[in-house]
């Protein structure tokens, strides 16, 4: 290894030592990568003033507005469409006599902070939140297969055709809403998946008391499928947005 | 930062004054000739979405990030013009440099570069960042910005070699 790779080893490691600096300092190829603040391009004071002076007329006209009042409204919203959803179209599936009660409480509820705190950590600052949702993706079909009775009641793609509806149509209003709020953030398809995911869970929750075919093939195709691909279709629908706003 | 977010304006004028020079050069690397506009787009994000900033975190590296952000999102709907377009004009009036030529030759190499090795070396390189910081603010594992940068590295040394034979 030659002088100069050893540099470039050292340099691209974040571990520069002296050696490697005392060679870079001698070679005219390696001594302009050699790390050190370089001065900024001296630009024109006059379009920094005007950037300057837009960005006081903004903070003259914005008010401040909390990251936390928008998640827990989003929330909030979230948690009454599939509140409403579940009341209109009833609880067919908890009074059966073939119901698990305790499975399909424990899935509800987890089905709930999905749709609750998922929004919020799907809008909150930083990456990791929205990451972390995105585990849910193998564990909500899951959990929904545990939780079925596995009873078939929707023996024909016709008749189990409207619950991959139901998903989608309760899905549309707050997955609007939510990917209006993404607008004012930075472009993050791990964010915007999160999202995806926690909206579409409204479906999936009134879905959840309603519909009484518990085979694993209907709560796969039917109810997980279409909560994953929109969550999936969320990503180039936002990415199609423009962006207002470029904070994390 | 704290008074900035209520809203105090001689609070932001400290910090624009304190970092927006420096960010317009880290920029005009990365986007060129839009540098002054994606500048622009950074502090207006930074005010209007004030409320996301969260207490305690270093200003910096959140000012790259959301600036490195703008500057994404200008070159996907941009196309990025033709790196030798992108080198800034000489200032009629140049700020004292340690060795101006060669930080031409370095910038004009850097041009050359694809957007993320060139992302990762501005940020390590020429405004100081760690490895780390980077790749947080990149949203992106420590492990892949030094991969980056080593490829960056490498190609701007194979630029610069290229230059200096044909000198």
């Amino acid at each position: 290894m030659s002088d100069c790779d050893r540099f470039l080893e050292t340099l691209a490691s974040d571990q520069l030592d002296e050696a490697a600096r005392t060679h870079a300092a001698g070679c005219p190829v390696c001594r302009p990568l050699l790390p050190g603040e370089a001065p900024p391009h001296a630009g024109s004071t006059a379009a920094l003033e005007e950037v300057r002076g837009r960005a006081l007329e903004a903070l003259r006209t914005t008010p401040l507005r909390p990251w936390t009042r928008d998640a827990a409204r989003f929330a909030l919203l979230q948690a009454a469409v599939a509140l409403v959803v579940s009341g209109i179209l009833g609880t067919r599936n908890w009074t059966s006599p073939m119901a698990h009660h305790v499975a399909l409480a424990v899935v509800g509820a987890v089905l709930l902070v999905v749709v609750t705190l998922g929004s919020v950590l799907a809008l909150a600052p930083g990456r990791r939140g929205a990451r972390w949702m995105l585990l849910l993706i193998p564990v909500v079909p899951a959990l929904l297969i545990l939780s079925g009775n596995g009873v078939q009641t929707t023996p024909t793609v016709q008749s189990a055709l409207p619950c991959l509806v139901t998903v989608v149509l309760t899905a549309v209003i707050p997955l609007a809403i939510g990917l209006a709020l993404l607008r004012g953030m930075a472009l993050d398809a791990a964010r915007t998946g999160a999202l995806g995911l926690s909206a579409a869970a409204t479906g999936l929750f009134a879905l959840h008391w309603h519909c009484t075919d518990g085979t694993a093939s209907h709560l796969m195709i039917y109810h997980a499928l279409p909560w994953v691909a929109l969550g999936l279709l969320a990503i180039p629908l936002r990415r199609a947005l423009p962006t207002e706003n470029h904070v994390p | 930062m704290e008074r900035f977010v209520q809203g105090d304006e001689p609070a932001f004028s400290e910090l624009y004054t304190r970092h927006a020079p420096r960010l317009q050069g880290a920029l005009r690397r990365i986007v060129g000739s839009a540098a002054g506009d994606v500048l622009q787009t950074t502090f207006l994000s930074i005010v209007r979405a004030r409320g996301r900033y969260q207490r305690g975190a270093p200003f910096r590296p959140w000012l790259y990030t959301v600036a490195i952000n703008a500057a994404r999102d200008h070159l996907r709907r941009h196309r990025r013009e033709e790196p030798t377009e992108t080198l800034p004009d000489a200032p009629a009036d140049p700020a004292p440099l340690p060795d101006p030529g060669l930080t031409r030759t370095v910038e004009a190499a850097l041009a050359q570069l694809p957007e993320n090795q060139r992302e990762a070396i501005v940020l390590h390189r020429f405004e100081g960042f760690s490895f780390k910081q980077i790749a947080e603010m990149l949203g992106v594992t420590e492990t892949a910005v030094k991969v980056r940068a080593h490829r960056g590295y490498e190609r701007l040394r194979t630029l610069l070699a290229s230059q200096r034979d044909g000198a």
